[in-house]
């Protein structure tokens, strides 16, 4: 009973203390409010941590403003170069005016000599004739004739000889025994 | 000076500003540079904590700026929440270009610039000034990015939690949890005689 009551208690401690910031920056609900300021009273441990973080916002807010405030030379700089850098910009895009105009009414031009010659090919081309409407397939065979007996076919002569009456060259005679 | 975000009059002044800019008066877009460079600044200071580098972010932030006028539309947001989302974006560029590493490089080279004591303390007063500045600076960056971001943005520039959320482009509660998170750092970092030496001063 005893461990468990210590339990609750740091649980509820553990989550209070998650609380402490929304408690100081005023997101809380006030029934929130209520139960945080409650406990502060009766717990000393978290009244500290409130104390802690009390301290670190009044730090912040007291010194992070000041840090890194600049000089008003560091700022006279930063302006003369932000109008150089402004007057550079703007002076190359007068620059480049002419030169964008002069593209634009280029591409212009191209864009309309396309589109002319494109209607004009329309215009002069002769219309394709028109598909028949039926396309008849026709059922008769190509070849209807029955095919000729071998024997009844011609062949040239010369097919017809066989490789003993062709005549070889003959063999070439063996090598005489030189004479010394 | 924290701004406060919810000062109306700055934003009219703000619009007719950037009417007059609009319509190409000189006069206006320096006027303009005045109500917002130091802010600009410090804002980049305070997240980069690097001189040379916050100077080439306020200088783009401003250029963009005086180029985009007529980008901004005031029912969306304040002048001043888009003039910090666009120089949080700046500032997230500059880092990864040059990969700067989360410690401060101004206190690894030498480059610290001055912390500016209020005007007319005693030299007593603007030393523990200066001390309270660094010590900060230091905590400042052992902080990750996005939580040195959210608390720069809340304590630095005084911002509400919705503007937060606008600028840093995340939902409200995210931008609290990091307030909460960065806190909690900023507790452990900062030493007790640090601790000590602010209340001190702060007090002075």
């Amino acid at each position: 009973m005893f461990l468990r009551t210590g339990d609750d208690k740091t649980m509820r401690c553990r989550d209070i203390r998650r609380q402490l910031h929304p408690y100081l920056s005023g997101q809380l609900t006030p029934a929130q409010r209520l139960r945080v300021g409650r406990h502060l009273v009766q717990c000393e441990r978290c009244y500290a941590a409130f104390q802690a973080e009390l301290a670190t916002i009044r730090h912040l807010e007291a010194h992070l403003p000041a840090l890194g405030r600049p000089s008003a030379i560091q700022l006279a700089r930063i302006w003369q170069n932000v109008k150089a850098q402004t007057r550079q910009a703007s002076a190359r895009r007068a620059d480049l005016r002419p030169a964008s105009a002069l593209l634009t009414l280029t591409l212009a031009l191209v864009c309309a000599a396309f589109i002319f010659r494109g209607s004009l090919s329309t215009a002069v081309a002769a219309p394709l004739p028109p598909l028949p409407a039926v396309v008849r397939t026709t059922a008769a065979p190509l070849f209807t004739e029955t095919p000729e007996p071998l024997s009844n076919v011609s062949i040239h002569p010369t097919a017809s000889l066989t490789a003993a009456q062709v005549r070889l060259p003959s063999a070439a005679p063996a090598p005489s025994a030189r004479k010394p | 000076m924290a701004y406060s975000a919810r000062d109306p009059s700055e934003e009219t002044h703000f619009q007719d500003l950037i009417a007059r800019c609009q319509q190409g008066d000189q006069a206006a877009y320096e006027a303009l540079y005045n109500a917002v460079a130091s802010d600009v600044y410090r804002l980049a200071y305070s997240l980069l904590l690097h001189p040379q580098d916050s100077e080439d972010v306020v200088q783009e932030v401003m250029v963009y700026v005086f180029r985009s006028l007529h980008q901004f539309d005031p029912k969306r947001g304040s002048f001043r929440t888009w003039l910090y989302t666009i120089t949080v974006s700046r500032c997230r560029n500059a880092r990864r270009r040059k990969w700067l590493p989360t410690v401060a490089l101004s206190s690894l080279l030498g480059m610290k610039s001055e912390p500016r004591a209020p005007i007319s303390q005693s030299p007593e007063v603007a030393v523990a000034w200066r001390d309270a500045c660094e010590s900060i600076e230091r905590a400042l960056s052992k902080l990750s990015p996005r939580l040195r971001e959210a608390v720069v943005l809340r304590y630095g520039q005084g911002l509400t939690y919705r503007e937060m959320a606008e600028v840093l482009d995340c939902p409200q509660k995210t931008a609290e949890s990091r307030v909460r998170l960065a806190h909690e750092a900023l507790r452990n970092s900062l030493s007790e005689v640090e601790l000590g030496l602010l209340e001190e001063f702060g007090s002075a």
